[in-house]
């Protein structure tokens, strides 16, 4: 399955295979800019790949924690309201319950651009798993929320997806092995899959290493080169013989 | 497919509200705006219209109730043109929800437009009624269904012109430059009577003028349209709309925003 990046010239994805089953729980491990976002938004269905097919069988969340479709003017209920509208839930108590599972009610009718800044973050986690779908997608971590309350977050999120699949795609190994049952590590545009999280995550730390080493060799390389660069021009030139050999003159 | 389409109705229904939302907390820009503009439009029209009085007006039709009557929906009409591509580029953040599609949100930015300009041409036909002293319109279901087509017309132009913009950039300008001149060749201003019967044929391919033609006749009792045609109304409002889903569903998702 090929897919571009946005803005990308050549293709980020060329033969990709992923298969997530139902209530699976898988990793995605990749470095910076290697797709992980972007395979997520292929597996929800907000993206569309050039080449290939993706077939969805179950409902499917979006990147968890997205926040970007939370307007900074309105206030957290109406923010909850939009996302309860959108997906039809006719519960009327959604809001509140969605502000207390992450112990934001004080906060419900206040513009979300006046709160506190813990707000947004736990109103995205919240707005994601509050919703019933068969797969949750996390983008970065499970329980993306400030630091006191990180724990808790992991314990309300680790009970909303009891029973449910996920991905997480994440640059954080150890988060994918502690939570993950398979992983898919993404390298150069493919997919290599492993049954067990820790051989995938040790192959991804092998390629963390090999790559932090190349980087160090290359960092070696560039500074060499500068010092020579600077041995060069530290050299007498012409003009420099030329003014000492005046200089023994004038003496 | 009635699942299907409950299902968009109830994405469009929220997108709405987010819009009423967001232009309450921001009056300034959002419908306070509409109406101001709006407003300063039909002062402008009144106050050249006042100035020629006599020259080619129609007997018995009061120039106020005149200029509501077809300056409104026109102003709707290039109002909503411009929604499609507009509202994709500001809703770009919603795109991430799987939920949400571009029609979605340029039906949803569409609709409303057309409330907004529907309560403005309500509010203004009753303010003219009252001011010029004229009486109920002749057939106020036919000036219903043409502020609605008029309202549609201009989305299905908007979703041609957005998709023809992302394959060919300049495209836009060309609109732009008809837009320049539609005022005074659809009808907004002068009644087509206005102008020598030898250039009517050719003033008849435009829709628009089409719709201000029947608005006028549907409104007065004393003018009668010689060129105005429900069916070529009906006829180009479908074959627009049309045109504008197809080549819509063709390019979803796979040319990325202009």
């Amino acid at each position: 399955m090929p897919a571009t990046h946005p803005g990308a010239e050549g293709p980020l994805f060329d033969g990709l295979n992923v298969e997530v089953g139902d209530g699976a729980r898988v990793g995605v491990l990749g470095g910076p800019k290697s797709g992980k976002t972007t395979l997520l938004r292929l597996i929800c269905g907000t993206m569309t790949a050039h080449e290939g097919m993706i077939e969805r069988n179950s409902r499917v969340s979006w990147p968890i924690p997205m926040a970007t479709f939370l307007v900074p003017s309105s206030s957290v209920a109406q923010n909850i309201g939009f996302i309860s509208r959108l997906y039809g839930v006719r519960d009327k108590a959604f809001s509140r319950r969605v502000a207390q599972m992450m112990d934001i009610t004080a906060f419900l009718e206040c513009p979300l651009e006046k709160c506190p800044r813990f707000v947004k973050p736990r109103l995205a986690l919240a707005l994601g798993i509050a919703l019933e779908f068969d797969m949750y997608l996390f983008d970065g971590t499970l329980a993306a929320a400030d630091k006191p309350f990180k724990e808790k977050a992991a314990e309300i999120v680790a009970g909303r997806v009891a029973g449910r699949g996920y991905v997480l795609a994440s640059a954080a190994p150890a988060e994918v092995e502690k939570n993950c049952g398979s992983v898919y590590v993404l390298e150069a545009g493919r997919a290599a899959y492993f049954a067990d999280a820790k051989e995938g995550t040790e192959y991804f730390k092998t390629l963390l290493a090999a790559e932090k080493q190349k980087r160090q060799l290359a960092d070696q390389e560039a500074k060499r080169s500068v010092d020579n660069d600077d041995d060069e021009d530290a050299a007498p030139g012409d003009m420099d013989v030329l003014a000492a050999a005046i200089a023994d003159e004038v003496e | 497919m009635l699942q299907l389409l409950r299902v968009q109705i109830q994405v469009i229904n929220a997108l709405i509200v987010r819009n009423i939302q967001s232009s309450q907390a921001n009056l300034a820009m959002g419908f306070g705006w509409v109406f101001f503009d709006a407003f300063l439009g039909f002062a402008g029209l009144l106050i050249m219209k006042l100035a020629i009085r006599g020259y080619g007006g129609i007997p018995g039709v009061p120039t106020v109730t005149f200029l509501v009557s077809g300056l409104i929906p026109w102003l709707m009409f290039s109002s909503i043109y411009h929604i499609p591509d507009r509202a994709i580029k500001r809703g770009k953040s919603l795109l991430l929800l799987p939920m949400v599609t571009e029609l979605d949100l340029i039906l949803a930015a569409s609709f409303f437009t057309f409330m907004v300009y529907t309560i403005l041409f309500v509010v203004l036909a009753v303010c003219a009624a009252i001011y010029d002293g004229y009486g109920f319109p002749r057939f106020p279901l036919g000036i219903v269904l043409l502020f609605f087509s008029m309202g549609i017309m201009g989305m299905a132009l908007g979703l041609i012109l957005m998709i023809l913009t992302r394959l060919y950039a300049p495209a836009g300008k060309f609109v732009s430059f008809f837009m320049r001149f539609s005022m005074i060749i659809s009808g907004v201003i002068f009644q087509v009577t206005m102008f020598p019967a030898t250039i009517w044929p050719y003033l008849a391919w435009n829709p628009l003028l089409h719709v201000e033609e029947l608005l006028r006749t549907y409104w007065f009792y004393s003018y009668r349209t010689p060129i105005g045609s429900p069916t070529y109304v009906i006829e180009c409002m479908l074959g627009m709309m049309f045109f504008g889903l197809l080549i819509e569903r063709y390019v979803r998702r796979r040319l990325p925003p202009s």
